[in-house]
């Protein structure tokens, strides 16, 4: 893959409804899978990347990277959020710091353009 | 065709008992009442698989035999999740605990268990919802997005709901939202701040000095500016009867159970010029049962430890997160949730390394994992059982349809006798040896 330009961002992962009815549905179902793909980044940093509702992006933190279809969301240009779920579950961190809770929310990340796929 | 009405839907922690269900040939018709995710949940309820040993159709007493197997043999077993069960399920897997020397973890760990160490730390001044609709003429909502994750919240407790006292309902409420997003819940709030990512705290500490008569010295608290500061300062404190919600905006961030000592010690200065309560914004059905249930038989509410027969505490150690990251168990039970579509993947993934034995009624990311699955009843819809709302209001599940498998309060009592007689058989032959 080649990419252009990177955001460096910090990652939030959360409930939306469509998750939620997702759950309810059952976790095979395909609003459940199309809803826990989907990133929401800022107008600034779509912008940046030159994305547009739908295109690809790579989204990686300390503990992996995950390619995701991006849509826009109302939020500051420095964070991304990803809806609870398997593609977001590689990009929290499992340390808990003696608390027992994992990062799930304010993890630094890097948000790049997939631009080929074939490369 | 036979009619149910006020049923509850546990599917979160509103526990919305008003709903309406019809029955026909032991299959839900209709569902309504509730908001988009309880029909969902309601119409999708039917039985799933068949259990599975290795991934191979047996009989049910062939899986509880396997699993008992597992579980006898384990040096140091895991009992996680109980959030989508009954109460009665969760005393039941307490109890299979103990018997086991097991570690007893429940999804609290990773949703509110940070609150809850907060909550032991300062006390929670706190309210049930039926006092919020009827008395609440201004609600907080920090961390949390009722409008996607409780959808019936705002009309039935918090916001637009008619109160004996606040019989204008949304009128008579001023609202208030703290997040990092502009979320739904935030949109339709009178005063939005928008804090910055990580520094919830330095938001609280701010509210907390003015609220005691401090002035404010710095330009910005986490993003927000003093003046902001003290504009929600006076709202709070000229409330006839406040209401602070939060969610895992403030668990789940830098800070955990810091953030919310911080933000029940500023509910606690509050009471001291108004009435305020505070309540956790809990998200699945039962979560809140979990901690009252494992308070009452243990003495503490997640993260427990059993291996030297009597319970110990410690979150960051029997934690279910950190159990898994550290490969310190070899055998899971993993009871009514789905660790493997919600846990970090790094340590989801240990539990494919180990014997998991999954009691659910669905066959969830965690079944394809396991070794034994059972299917079990769904508590709510095929099995009765008690569940706490998120007020820790404890409300009756009903049974409306039948089905062809136990309820999980069963299967545990069942796996919990077979282990039982399992160490019954090997103290008798090593006393024969
Ligand atoms: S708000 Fe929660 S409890 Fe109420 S109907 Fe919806 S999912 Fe069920």
């Amino acid at each position: 893959m080649a990419f252009i330009k990177e955001v460096h961002a910090i990652l939030i992962t959360g409930r939306t409804l469509r998750q939620g009815i997702g759950v309810a549905e059952g976790k095979d179902s395909d609003v459940y899978r199309e809803e826990t793909s989907q990133v929401e980044l800022s107008a600034g940093s779509m912008a940046k990347l030159g994305l547009k509702h739908g295109d690809r992006v790579e989204v990686s933190t300390d503990s992996g990277v995950e390619t995701f279809l991006c849509r826009p969301g109302d939020l500051p240009d420095n964070v991304v959020f990803v809806p609870y779920g398997p593609p977001a579950n590689r990009l929290t961190l499992n340390t808990t710091e003696g608390s027992g809770m994992p990062g799930f929310k304010g993890i630094p990340c890097r948000v790049r353009r997939v631009i080929d796929e074939d490369i | 065709m036979r009619t149910f009405e006020n049923t509850v839907c546990s599917f979160c922690g509103s526990l919305c008992d008003d709903i309406v269900l019809e029955v026909e040939d032991n299959v839900i018709t209709k569902a309504r009442g509730g908001c988009a995710i309880s029909r969902r949940k309601f119409l999708s309820a039917i039985d799933s698989e068949a259990p599975l040993v290795d991934g191979k159709e047996v009989k049910f007493d062939e899986a509880i035999n396997a699993a008992v197997e597992i579980l006898a043999k384990a040096r140091h077993p895991l009992i996680y999740g109980l959030s989508s069960t009954s109460s009665e399920a969760q005393a039941a897997a307490v109890k299979l605990g103990e018997t086991l020397g097991a570690s007893v973890d429940s999804t609290s760990s990773v949703c509110h268990g940070p609150g809850t160490v907060a909550k032991q730390l300062v006390g929670l001044p706190t309210c049930t919802l039926g006092e919020v609709k009827n008395r609440a003429d201004v609600v907080v909502f920090w961390g949390c997005n009722p409008v996607e994750a409780h959808p019936r919240h705002f009309s039935r407790y918090s916001v637009q709901a008619k109160g004996l006292l606040r019989e204008q309902g949304r009128r008579d409420r001023k609202v208030i939202a703290v997040d990092v997003r502009r979320t739904a819940t935030a949109r339709i709030a009178d005063i939005f701040l928008q804090v910055a990512p990580n520094e919830d705290f330095q938001v609280l500490t701010a509210l907390r000095a003015v609220i005691n008569g401090n002035e404010l010295r710095e330009e910005t608290f986490g993003g927000i500016s003093p003046e902001e500061i003290q504009d929600v300062c006076d709202v709070l404190q000229s409330a006839e009867y406040g209401v602070f919600f939060f969610g895992m905006g403030l668990t789940m961030t830098q800070g955990t159970h810091h953030n919310v000592r911080q933000a029940l010690s500023l509910v606690r200065d509050l009471n001291r010029k108004t009435a305020f309560g505070v309540i956790p914004m809990r998200g699945h059905g039962n979560v809140a049962g979990t901690e009252t249930v494992l308070a009452w038989q243990t003495g503490y509410p997640f993260g427990i430890n059993f291996s030297r027969g009597y319970p110990r505490y410690s979150p960051g150690e029997f934690t279910v997160t950190d159990l898994l990251s550290r490969r310190e168990v070899d055998a899971a039970l993993i009871v009514a949730s789905d660790p493997a579509a919600t846990l970090p993947a790094r340590s989801a993934n240990y539990l494919g390394e180990i014997p998991t034995i999954v009691i659910d009624p669905y066959y969830s990311a965690t079944a394809k994992l396991a070794r034994v699955f059972l299917p079990s009843a769904p508590v709510g819809v095929a099995a009765s059982g008690t569940v706490y709302r998120m007020d820790q209001v404890p409300l009756p599940l009903r049974k409306v349809i039948d089905s062809k498998y136990p309820s999980d309060h069963d299967i545990l009592l069942a796996i919990d006798k077979g282990v039982t007689a399992c160490s019954a058989s090997k103290e008798a032959l090593s006393m024969i040896l």
